[in-house]
């Protein structure tokens, strides 16, 4: 083809402009880079973003999201700290000096942008307080800014007017930021660009202002087009055949190749050059921020490495009140020294205020992680572990060569943890703390139904794909599954729908709030990070989440809630009562009944080890001592799950295998452990001892294993460092891979020694109060929910099988929680379902003040009580101390006149009560489970069991020999399905005499999988297996109890199950 | 009164009632898909009871193949009925002891020609009374009237009331006031001849169905079909010789005069309008025009039609693609582009953009081709472009077929200011207009 090789804007060329270098030489920086943290407004991740350009040989990116600075630590990461792991970048990044800049672009009011960026770390100031003036006060997602806040803010700021333009705001802007105001204009090859272009060209000529070329890019390739359509129609909530001009009409806003843009600017090329000047004047860096931690909790005057000495020697002297133990004193000597040296006093100092205002309020907590390392942490009442008992590191803590803040998350009282962070707000100022978000991501199911939506599919059809998916993620519906043409989709829409949810993945939606995460500053934090309203009335949280607080190496604190100190505490508390004084420090060591029942996997309702998995572990391990807790908590995770650590350790244990160790050098690494690696810790000394890792690298492995994001995409490059480093010191392949899976299962999930010891703790004290005291932990547990793993069914008729006795909830001696009635525990007005605290509260009030109620009418009257609460506490059964039968007080108060204005106020009302049936046990027992979830008569198996031929107990199983055949049934108390079980499902069925362990295979539960989720009963048939004490059935048929058609067979029963009479006498007043 | 129930399974117009004046001058259409008769009088016509019931299923699974009803006393009495014992007859009187045994849920049925005003309140009646124990409708009828009231007052008497034979609900007549259209979304777009007849004899049939009830004939049937593509009418107007409903007839017809028409441009939608007139024809008045001026107008866009003249106004479309991105209105329409969506909430705002509404201010040619002309490299030679780079590039459908044209601007060897693109995906090049 011989085309005429003109240019249309030929007529704006002005050789004068044209630099003598081409931009190959003279470089180009992007100074508007947008990733997917401007929220469905960009299709690349900022990591994506600052790497291609590196890789596109550019000087610099300066990542500008809209509203925000979301994602500029990210791209600050990839491009300052590149994982050691992470793929290499091609040469013309090596040899191309490469600056990462940040900046944002901000919506005004009036619909026009400017994007800004710091010169200095004044502007960056000015920056993040702009960000604060216009999100402080808006709901999620919005913003409001005019130019009153750049007028006030607009100081050491380079400022990009974005279009639509008009010569009176340009004038404006310029009167704001002066010679610090650009024109960015760009050729994307629509005509819009190209009327900007020229628009701007006349600014150029009458009001002076300087242009620069810039790509706007919203992706960093073009491949991403159809990712940013997606998004598009997301954000405007439409398909893609209805978004039509919604979407861009083109993929050309990307980062192209210095090449292209040589091409794309020869007319202008100066434009290009333009960029690298005005990058001169952005000199900010986020490594500049500075982080000071406040000194409110020290007294004035007084030196923190001082003060913190001073802590340190009471509380030692607190913890060893027989003397401090050299060894103590020596590692406490360094600790403070290390602590000093590092200028960490006042963080540990504003963590012991914070824990002193808990004790002081009664609020029990505990810290965890990597601090219980620490004696010091010990001393100032932080920890409770004494690490030298446990011989861990500090290292893991605190290490100089890292230079990384150390980590210290402290659980408190779930239940009161409010209290502890409204005293953090009141202490340190609402303007100096503020909560460190996280960024809610795509996952798979919110993707498949969004892209769904987005290519048309019915809501009721995404609907049922996700039911067909399950928990198994895009990979069961990958297998192109026969549904298909139930659901109507064709084959393309499907692959696309796929491609597009897996692409989508891990694109942030918006933000949330840690569930702890605080960041307290001496300075006003709107001066080094932009903070925002969260959706909680009240709470505010800054635009970064905690992996991005590590990289800036700023200090946060963890303050979570933990359900078992809630418990726990109450425990304590009701011992105190009895008196006798005990607290987590104070539960007496060692006690043998204790360790017995957990090796029973006796552990219903204890802290950490009483799900299926440790239960069926614990008969095994069987822990003799604190440290066999220590392991059991961390064993029973993905890591040493996943690297197939578990059997190989217990036959170690007990002698039933020879410990080995691949390399000598694994020796004292893994004693402790029978040469087996349990701990997150012993993973990093691995790698660095027989992996050929440096420290450092150690280090990044350890980051990876604990990181949120991205860690997946740096694992191959750590597999063949770590594989390729084993076999150069003689280890086999397997082991090697071994001890790869066994990091993959880490990056998932695993424990670090120190958090396991804290746990443990918890696990030995919970244990513990669990066997001495069964009647004072269940009413602890039952008064904590909602936690743990099991319901208050569950519960009670664990306690009921350890002979605690209940008595039903009654309106005259209930309390709002449950209580203990000497040795008998009262079910509480909290168990009914639908009743409020404050609505049971005031009934309550009123029967303390003026004593128990006389009958209904008395209720009534003395409480003004609502009919709907009062239909609660009758069906609960709660009246019939009152003389009242549950159907008879229901009927009646349904009829009821409770106006008090009203002419028939409490007035009985029509007869008929006669006609209600009588209520027999299954009745009454069902209206347990309707308004409490359970019943305290009787266990719905022994109701029908009359009717169960052939069907054995829990309690017939240990006196059946192993592989016997079995038919089984009871209430479905678990289900799970772990990930790391390989398709392999557990149920736990429960009847009057105990639970059975159910073991589904993949295709069992395959086959299954409809009725376990239909029917509350199960009828199970399989075999049943008995390994060193523990029972399991591995199932070979599951039914649901078809349960109206066994009370059929049953004789019938219409006897009252109650002696209402009797009740009638005891309250009479 | 004796109350034929059908119940069809899924929601309906409510001109489906028409369906069934044939059975009875008083039918009742109540949402979602109940259809009541008073056959008191007609049951005799077509031989008892139990031939009517039969007759009115067979007609409505004719379109509702789920149907199901029943005869009783009363009309919420055969719809619980239906649902309870479907296709049975309730003799006279009998119609509480058939639902004695009925489960306490069917209370919900309970409710005839008027809808209970809460499911919820109902919901709530019959949970309280599972929670005595009372699980049957029998059970509760032995309550006496004051129980309910003073429980559920209104709602609780209504059910008193209904559960002892005490509540009246009447049948009026139906007068049909709806026009007799039908419109047809395809759920995949049709360009074979079959598939379109198979879909309009379907439409066809339930117009035709209306015009049985409502006891007329169709003087005109007016058929439009909406192209896919493009937003291309085709329009077809039939007037037998004779006024009738013959449904085979009219196919026949529709069948000769969609021969004339090219489906290429497959058909997305169709309605079906039809001009009805009594079965027994009825004088015109001497005065009467007998031709309005709306019918001169169609009939000149006819013969526009006919001469392969497109009538109309032009409308811009908010598409990418240009030659999308108009069409042709039968009348004058407004257009406001699609622009950014900006929510506001007291003093702040998100802004939600809308980034190609620039198309709609783009040059585009006078002239553009319906179908751009493929240029062949001798052709495309004589072209002379006026850039090297793209004037404009245009991406989309890329989840259907994608598309990606280079556009630039060339004169013609004739001189002429033409519009030319390259397809990205083909690698050809196609003129696509011209400039005035």
């Amino acid at each position: 083809m011989t085309a005429l090789k003109t240019n249309t804007t030929s007529t704006v060329t002005s050789t004068d402009r044209r630099p003598a270098k081409p931009v190959t030489e003279t470089g180009f920086v992007e100074l508007l880079g947008r990733s997917n943290f401007s929220f469905l407004q960009g299709a690349s991740h900022p990591e994506e973003m600052a790497l291609q350009a590196q890789a596109l040989g550019y000087r610099g990116l300066a990542l500008c999201d809209l509203n925000g600075l979301y994602g500029v630590v990210r791209g600050f990461q990839a491009i300052e700290y590149p994982s050691v792991f992470a793929a290499p970048q091609p040469d013309t990044a090596a040899t191309t000096p490469f600056t990462y800049y940040c900046g944002a672009e901000m919506q005004l009011a009036d619909g026009s942008s400017v994007a800004l960026l710091p010169m200095h770390k004044d502007g960056y100031t000015n920056l993040c307080r702009i960000i604060t003036e216009s999100k402080r006060s808006s709901e999620k997602g919005f913003s409001n800014l005019t130019t009153r806040h750049l007028e006030m803010y607009g100081d050491d700021l380079v400022a990009f007017a974005l279009p639509p333009w008009t010569e009176e705001k340009l004038k404006k802007l310029k009167s704001i930021f002066e010679d610090r105001l650009y024109l960015p204009v760009w050729k994307d090859f629509t005509w819009e660009s190209l009327t900007l272009y020229r628009q701007a060209l006349v600014y150029e000529e009458t009001l002076g202002l300087e242009l620069f070329a810039t790509q706007r890019p919203m992706m960093h390739d073009a491949s991403r087009k159809p990712l940013h359509d997606i998004l598009t129609c997301i954000l405007h909530g439409k398909t893609l055949n209805e978004a039509k001009t919604r979407l861009i009409s083109n993929g050309e806003r990307h980062l192209k190749t210095l090449p292209q843009l040589a091409q794309l600017w020869s007319d202008r090329p100066d434009l290009l050059t333009k960029t690298c000047r005005i990058a001169a004047r952005l000199q900010f860096s986020l490594k500049e921020l500075h982080y000071e931690y406040p000194h409110a909790a020290r007294p004035e005057g007084k030196e923190p490495s001082e003060y913190l000495r001073e802590l340190t020697e009471a509380g030692i002297r607190k913890r060893y009140p027989e003397g401090v133990p050299a060894q103590v004193r020596a590692t406490i000597e360094h600790e403070l020294q290390l602590i000093a040296e590092l200028g960490y006093e006042d963080y540990f100092l504003t963590l012991w205020d914070i824990c002193q205002f808990a004790t002081a309020k009664g609020i029990l907590h505990q810290g965890r992680g990597s601090a219980a390392n620490s004696v010091v942490c010990y001393a100032i009442g932080l920890t409770a572990v004494d690490p030298t008992k446990v011989k861990l590191l500090f290292e893991r803590f605190i290490s100089k060569e890292r230079g990384e803040p150390p980590d210290i998350d402290i659980d408190f009282e779930s239940g009161r943890r409010e209290e502890v962070i409204q005293y953090i707000y009141q202490k340190y100022g609402a303007s100096h703390a503020a909560m460190v978000c996280t960024v809610i991501c795509y996952r798979t199911r919110m993707a498949l139904r969004e892209c769904a939506k987005v290519l048309g599919i019915p809501l009721p059809v995404i609907e049922k794909m996700q039911k067909f998916m399950g928990r198994e993620g895009l990979k069961r519906l990958e297998e192109m599954p026969e549904q298909l043409k139930e659901w109507n989709i064709d084959e393309k829409t499907y692959v696309l729908l796929l491609r597009m949810a897996r692409a989508i993945k891990g694109f942030p939606r918006h933000l949330g709030i840690h569930t702890g995460g605080f960041l307290i500053a001496k300075r006003p934090i709107t001066e080094c990070v932009p903070v925002e309203k969260a959706t909680m009335d009240q709470r505010y949280v800054i635009q970064w989440n905690k992996d991005d607080i590590n990289v800036l190496k700023m200090l946060k604190i963890d303050v979570l809630g933990l359900g078992m100190l809630t418990a726990l505490q109450k425990c304590f508390e009701m011992l105190k009562d009895r008196g006798i004084d005990m607290d987590l420090t104070t539960v007496p060591h060692d006690d043998k009944p204790t360790y017995e029942m957990t090796a029973r996997a006796d552990t219903v309702g204890v802290f950490q080890i009483e799900s299926r998995a440790q239960m069926s572990l614990l008969p095994r391990l069987r822990p003799k001592c604190f440290y066999d807790l220590v392991i059991e908590v961390a064993i029973v995770r993905p890591g040493p799950i996943q690297g197939g650590m578990v059997h190989p350790f217990i036959r170690r244990r007990h002698g039933q295998e020879q410990v080995t160790y691949p390399h000598p050098d694994l020796k004292p690494i893994l004693e402790k452990t029978c040469g087996v690696p349990i701990f997150q810790e012993q993973i990093m000394q691995i790698a660095t001892a027989v992996g050929g890792f440096t420290a450092g690298e150690a280090d990044e492995l350890r980051r990876i294993m604990s990181s949120s994001w991205k860690k997946h995409d740096l694992m191959e490059g750590m597999r063949q460092r770590l594989i390729n480093g084993m076999l150069n010191h003689g280890i086999q392949i397997e082991y090697a891979e071994k001890i790869y899976q066994t990091i993959v299962g880490f990056a998932s999930y695993g424990f670090p020694e120190s958090h396991a010891a804290s746990f443990a703790l918890l696990t030995y004290a919970s244990c513990y109060l669990k066997w001495h005291y069964p009647e004072i932990f269940v009413t602890a547990l039952l008064n904590a929910q909602p936690m743990g793993f099991y319901s208050p069914r569950a519960l009670i008729a664990d306690a009921q099988r350890h002979d605690v006795k209940f008595l039903g909830v009654d309106i005259q001696k209930s309390e709002y929680d449950y209580t203990l009635e000497g040795r008998e525990v009262r079910v509480g007005l909290r168990a009914i379902h639908g009743l409020k605290q404050v609505q049971a509260e005031a009934v309550l009030n009123e029967r303390k003040l003026n004593g128990p109620f006389r009958d209904l009418t008395d209720l009534i009257e003395r409480t003004g009580i609502k009919k709907q609460l009062l239909i609660h506490l009758a069906a609960a059964g709660a009246l019939e101390c009152l003389g009242l039968e549950a159907r008879e007080a229901l009927w009646k108060i349904q009829a009821m006149c409770l106006d008090r204005q009203n002419l028939f106020f409490a007035r009985d009302p029509v007869g008929d009560a006669e006609l209600l049936p009588k209520e027999d046990e299954w009745d009454r027992l069902q209206r347990g489970y309707t308004t409490q979830g359970y019943s305290l008569t009787r266990h719905p198996m022994g109701i029908l069991r009359p009717a169960l031929t052939g069907f054995l107990k829990a309690s017939d199983l240990p006196n059946l020999p192993h592989k016997s055949p079995v038919r089984v049934g009871g209430l479905l108390a678990l289900t799970q399905r772990p990930p790391t079980a390989k398709g392999f499902a557990f149920l736990t069925l429960e009847d009057e005499t105990g639970a059975f362990n159910i073991i589904l295979l993949p295709q069992v539960y395959e086959q299954y999988r409809l009725v376990l989720g239909s029917y509350p009963m199960l009828h199970v048939c399989g075999i049943m297996e008995k390994v060193e004490g523990v029972i399991n059935i591995k199932a070979q048929i599951i039914k649901g109890l078809p349960i109206e058609k066994i009370l059929n067979l049953l004789p019938k029963q219409i006897a009252p199950a109650f002696d209402f009479s009797k009740c009638a006498e005891d309250h009479s007043i | 009164m004796r109350t034929l129930c059908l119940c069809l399974q899924r929601d309906a117009t409510p001109s489906v009632a028409e369906n069934f004046l044939s059975f009875s001058p008083r039918v009742h259409y109540r949402a979602p898909g109940m259809v009541f008769m008073d056959i008191t009088t007609s049951a005799k016509l077509f031989g008892g009871e139990k031939q009517i019931l039969d007759e009115a299923l067979y007609v409505s699974r004719e379109f509702f193949p789920d149907t199901v009803g029943a005869i009783s006393d009363s009309p919420w009495g055969a719809q619980a009925l239906a649902s309870e014992r479907p296709n049975s007859i309730s003799l006279p009187t009998q119609e509480l002891v058939d639902l004695a045994d009925a489960p306490l849920s069917r209370l919900h049925q309970l409710e005839g020609l008027i809808a209970w005003r809460s499911t919820r309140e109902v919901e709530d009646i019959v949970d309280f009374f599972h929670m005595l124990g009372v699980h049957r409708l029998n059970d509760i009828r032995k309550f006496q009237v004051d129980s309910f009231r003073e429980r559920w007052q209104d709602t609780g008497t209504l059910i008193w009331k209904r559960l002892h034979g005490m509540d009246k609900q009447v049948i009026s007549p139906l007068l049909p006031s709806e026009g007799l259209q039908d419109f047809v979304y395809l759920d995949f777009s049709v360009s074979l001849m079959p598939f379109l007849l198979h879909c309009l004899e379907k439409s066809l049939k339930r117009l035709v169905a209306r015009l049985q009830g409502r006891g007329e004939y169709a003087r005109k049937v007016i058929l439009h079909l909406f192209c896919e593509y493009s937003d291309q009418v085709h329009m077809i107007e039939l007037q037998p010789a004779t006024p009738g409903r013959n449904l085979d007839l009219l196919m026949k017809l529709f069948e000769n005069k969609l021969g004339e028409i090219s489906l290429d441009n497959p058909i997305k939608q169709f309605e079906v309008e039809v001009v009805p007139c009594p079965e027994k024809l009825q004088q015109l008045d001497f005065f009467e025009p007998r031709v309005s001026d709306h019918e001169k107008v169609s009939q000149l866009v006819s013969i526009f039609n006919q001469a392969a003249i497109t009538t109309g106004f032009l409308k811009a479309k908010d598409e990418i693609m240009p030659e999308e991105a108009w069409a042709v209105t039968p009348e004058f329409e407004d257009y406001e582009p699609i622009g950014d969506a900006v929510q506001i909430e007291g003093q702040s705002f998100q802004i939600k953009p809308s980034y190609s509404v620039h198309l709609s201010q783009a040059p585009r040619p006078s002239r553009l081709l319906k179908k751009p002309k493929r240029l062949h490299a001798r052709e495309l030679d004589r072209f002379k472009f006026l850039s090297a780079q793209p004037v404009e590039r245009m991406e989309d459908s890329w989840w259907e077929d994608s598309r990606g044209r280079d556009y630039y601007f060339a004169l013609s060897p004739k001189g002429e200011f033409t519009w030319l693109f390259h397809d990205r995906i083909e690698n050809q090049y196609y003129l696509h207009g011209y400039f005035d």
